[in-house]
């Protein structure tokens, strides 16, 4: 490999990000070439200066003024206030929510069946029924069978007037 | 993140603590004014937490974090310019010699002059790569290029301050 190919692959050689072939290739040029060593060397010498500049320290008042304003934000925020419901719907599992969604429609459906079936037995028209029935009974003779059970019906103490 | 994503302010605490201290030194360092890296960092944890509850951990948290911070310093330097460097605290140095304070506050302020004397992405990237030690993936991500551009980034930033700090690195 030739010296402009190997300057090029210099920084990564001194970030250490090449792999251990290309890095190989790079030290075996540099054994042999004093210019790129030196290029290398002033490489390092860069990275050493960098690092050397200490980080400023982060202000005492920082972590209180963050929170603070995520306290801020969370109390106006009405993404961060879910019901428990969807806080949980969330936090399940796939299968689970297909159960729950599968529990959920069925219940609604008996539900739906039961309420209908409610309906039809409470709305069935009985007064016409129950006048043809004893409309049946009407001429019946007095002392009759069908008179006594005419009677049976219309009293409410079973029969005794 | 989850449980911040869910609400939990206390949750979110943890995370700040964890992670300010990064979040810090790359907007300081690149902005080198300590009021406008405060507001970018709680900036950048702010939007952390309205779009916690969509947050898909897809990458570290930390790269996560400098995309943001990255795209806030950026956006702080096209709106403002930055205080000179001299405007800064002095350093903590824990030497005894008054002349080696003095000669190592000199190459500070050296340094940072040279660094804000770069485009805003090669220094982004020297930083990113030099003081928080992360890798050509990680300065890819923070700044939305490939690795390879981030590669290029590098040694242009550094090629560019090998001249600028051409005195500093003879001694």
């Amino acid at each position: 490999m030739d010296c402009g190919r190997i300057q090029e692959k210099l920084t990564a050689y001194a970030d250490g990000q090449l792999n251990p072939k290309e890095r190989e290739t790079v030290e075996e040029h540099l054994r042999v070439c004093p210019a790129c060593r030196e290029s290398a060397l002033q490489a390092q010498r860069l990275s050493n200066l960098l690092v050397s500049v200490p980080a400023l320290p982060v202000p005492t008042d920082l972590t209180a003024q963050i929170q603070a304003a995520v306290r801020n934000r969370s109390a106006r925020s009405k993404i961060h206030r879910m019901p428990a419901i969807m806080v949980w719907w969330r936090e399940a599992s796939v299968p689970l929510r297909a159960a729950a969604s599968f529990i959920l429609v069925v219940t609604f459906a008996l539900g739906t069946l039961m309420s209908l079936k409610i309906t039809q037995a409470t709305s069935r028209p009985l007064e016409p029924v129950v006048d043809y029935g004893l409309n049946s009974f009407a001429g019946a003779p007095d002392g009759s069978l069908e008179q006594a059970y005419l009677d049976l019906l219309t009293t409410s103490n079973g029969g005794e007037q | 993140m989850k449980a911040a994503g869910l609400g939990d302010a206390r949750a979110f605490d943890e995370i700040v603590l964890r992670h300010q201290q990064a979040a810090w030194n790359v907007a300081v360092r690149f902005l080198e004014n300590s009021e406008a890296a405060s507001d970018v960092v709680q900036d950048a944890f702010l939007r952390i937490w309205d779009a916690a509850s969509r947050y898909q951990p897809t990458a570290q948290f930390r790269t996560y974090l400098f995309r943001i911070v990255c795209r806030l310093c950026i956006d702080c330097t096209r709106r403002k310019k930055p205080l000179p460097v001299e405007n800064l605290p002095d350093l903590p140095d824990p030497t005894p010699s008054a002349m080696e304070n003095l000669l190592l506050q000199e190459r500070a302020i050296a340094v940072r002059q040279a660094l804000l004397q770069l485009p805003d992405s090669q220094r982004m990237a020297i930083i990113m790569r030099y003081y928080e030690q992360c890798g050509y993936t990680e300065i890819a991500e923070a700044l939305n290029i490939t690795e390879k551009a981030a590669e290029r980034l590098l040694s242009r930033g550094r090629k560019r301050l090998e001249t600028l700090l051409i005195k500093w690195l003879r001694e």
